[in-house]
């Protein structure tokens, strides 16, 4: 078995996988009928129509589709160290404060670009961290913590 | 005249120091980010959106809106002078203003691209105020089995004037739904999909998947190209004023260029980007000498700025009478207005006048602020050009960040951002379009309300949405275009328009 048509067959894999967990999840609410409809109806119908949508793509992506289109290269280094950076900002935000996850993000992102130089990044962190200091904590008083729990709360 | 009083009060408002102050603090906000290519307005306007909080709603908007239509002035500076789109809205602009900035014109197609967008914004903004009210009063006969109706037909619009397949956005917009259920379900008080998470019982945010749907899986993309496509513009921009036989050619194709983007922009799936495309095409056309374009033709740059202006305008008809959002720019303000406690719809005009008519009048004071931004100040837009995309990214990932924390001031948010950045990768890399998503998942929640009361009144007979006319009218006119698309003559013409995005 040959896919034809890359991007088709996953999309389509993508929409039974997600229709289908949400048929499994939103059966278990209740139902109801069309005149009055429970917590399940809606999510139910839309859950057939995604897997009904999948289904014909993965069967016209096997057919073959006259205009073939793979996935193309997933770079995986550049996805990972943005996502990566932001989880990062997340858990360093939560223990370590604002400037802290600043430099977090900051450092773990700027490694995705091919120019990355320390100094480049050293300076946009200070710069970065300094006018989102000025600009979210003093003048629009955002509720941040800017240092980290175990400074400011003893 | 009712219009006149109701402009009086809008200008009322939007020239407070404070909402002027916010105006062109938007318009300058829009134009940076319309320069620089790689960071688009959905994206800025998700990040800025929490910083508004504080803000009163109407100042809030106001800055918001001038990010729209203030990055459309911006994008052509980019494509005339560096042949990249600062914004998708100006790919076709880069075609015939890069050529005459080649022959050393730059300076008139930057004017060409102005003041057509000025021309195109005040009239935008009449026909806005002319047009809101008369399509306000009809929405407020809408019954649930109306309202639902159009918001198939939006939604089914918005991916049909769209490229890329009909099926895979269909399924896009099916998955927003889905993703739009998340939450407490407001009749029965029941969670549906929250897997027992706490801050998934209120829904997600819209914000949330904004930023990542958008702004982060643009930045991976950004990055994964390569770094000689980034260019610094080195010539000379001359004189801005056109010649007399530039000014002949490109007057006439800036009221093309209105008209077509004023009647496209209110159209679901409208706005910027497909009226600057139906421009061009529209201007190759009717050109007595069609060979010039591609050769810097002015009429090509002219006739899709002033489009594309005007369509930017004009898609705020849709929001601000029916609440309804016809691109992904309108379901981003959807999300700003509900989190200022605005529910949209027909019912903002008449609960909050001060608000609907300062919006309004202030587009009109902000295409005059970017015009001045524009024009004599276009110098300091071109160095923003020489920044690296080194040190902007990580500042759009760090404002991102911050944004979503502080909409609830929980990091719960930064996660979700995170799996919505990874989503909208993925989404890129298999063709789908992340903006049938954005609109399905605004919508979800709505339509599913308006379903249940239309079908609550009819004792759950279906046949309500067809026996009333109004009802049935919309959902035909749904029906028709998905099978106007099928058809093979159209579906070849549809690929030709978006053929020169690639």
């Amino acid at each position: 078995m040959k896919i034809k048509h890359q991007q088709d067959f996953f999309s389509g894999l993508l929409f039974i996988v997600f229709g289908l967990g949400a048929l499994y999840i939103a059966s278990h609410y209740k139902l109801g009928s069309a005149a009055k409809m429970g917590a399940g109806y809606f999510p139910v119908v839309l859950a057939l129509l995604l897997s009904g949508i999948g289904i014909v793509l993965l069967l016209r992506a096997l057919r073959g589709a006259p205009d073939a289109a793979n996935m193309g290269r997933i770079n995986w280094r550049v996805a990972g160290l943005i996502i990566g950076g932001v989880v990062g900002f997340g858990l360093a935000y939560r223990y370590l404060g604002l400037i802290a996850a600043i430099c977090v993000l900051v450092f773990i992102s700027s490694r995705a670009d091919a120019e990355f130089s320390w100094r480049g990044t050293f300076t946009n962190a200070a710069v970065l961290s300094l006018a989102c200091w000025l600009l979210f904590v003093v003048l629009l008083k955002l509720p941040l913590d800017v240092l980290p729990a175990f400074l400011t709360k003893g | 005249m009712d219009l006149v009083t109701n402009l009086l009060l809008g200008l009322n408002t939007a020239v407070t120091p404070l909402n002027l102050l916010y105006a062109l603090f938007g318009c300058m906000l829009g134009t940076a980010i319309g320069v620089l290519p790689g960071i688009g307005p959905v994206a800025t306007i998700a990040m800025l959106l929490p910083a508004t909080f504080s803000l009163d709603p109407t100042a809030a908007l106001i800055m918001l809106a001038g990010i729209y239509y203030g990055a459309q002035y911006g994008g052509s500076t980019t494509a005339i002078l560096v042949n990249l789109p600062g914004e998708v809205a100006s790919v076709v602009t880069c075609i015939d203003g890069y050529k005459m900035a080649q022959k050393g014109r730059a300076g008139a197609a930057l004017s060409a691209a102005a003041i057509g967008s000025f021309f195109a914004g005040s009239v935008a903004t009449l026909f806005i105020a002319a047009a809101a009210p008369l399509l306000a009063e009809v929405a407020f006969k809408f019954g649930p089995a109306e309202y639902f109706a159009l918001m198939v037909l939006g939604l089914l619009g918005a991916v049909v004037l769209a490229n890329g397949s009909l099926l895979k956005a269909i399924g896009m917009i099916v998955l927003g739904l889905l993703i739009g259920m998340i939450g407490t379900d407001v009749n029965s008080g029941a969670e549906r999909f929250t897997f027992g998470i706490p801050e998934l019982a209120d829904g997600l945010n819209f914000v949330g998947l904004g930023m990542g749907l958008f702004a982060f899986s643009e930045t991976i993309l950004n990055l994964e190209k390569h770094h000689s496509e980034r260019r610094i513009f080195t010539g000379q921009v001359g004189s801005l004023l056109m010649n007399k036989h530039e000014f002949r050619d490109a007057a006439p194709a800036m009221l093309r260029g209105t008209l077509l983007g004023s009647l496209l922009g209110v159209l679901p799936g409208g706005g910027a980007l497909l009226a600057s495309f139906a421009s061009y095409t529209l201007e190759k056309k009717i050109a007595r000498n069609p060979s010039e374009f591609g050769e810097g033709a002015i009429q090509g740059v002219a006739g899709p700025e002033s489009a594309n202006n005007a369509g930017a305008q004009t898609s705020f008809i849709p929001l601000l009478t029916l609440g309804l959002p016809s691109n992904a720019v309108m379901a981003m303000m959807i999300g700003a207005m509900t989190l200022h406690n605005i529910q949209p719809g027909p019912q903002v005009m008449t609960s909050n006048p001060s608000l609907f008519w300062g919006l309004i009048v202030s587009m009109w004071v902000g295409n005059v602020m970017l015009l001045v931004l524009n024009l004599p100040m276009i110098g300091i837009w071109i160095r923003l050009l020489s920044i690296p995309y080194r040190f902007l990214y990580p500042a759009i990932l760090v404002f991102c960040c911050i944004g979503a924390y502080t909409i609830n001031t929980n990091v719960f948010d930064v996660w979700v951002t995170a799996i919505f950045g990874i989503a909208g990768y993925a989404f890129v890399k298999l063709g789908c379009e992340p903006a049938p998503l954005a609109l399905g998942f605004i919508l979800g929640p709505l339509m599913e309300e308006n379903l249940r009361r239309a079908l609550l009144l009819s004792q759950g007979d279906p046949s309500i949405f067809f026996t009333r006319p109004l009802s049935a009218t919309l959902l035909a006119i749904a029906a028709i275009l998905v099978l106007l698309v099928l058809l093979p003559g159209i579906k070849k013409k549809r690929e030709e328009v978006f053929v020169e995005e690639e």
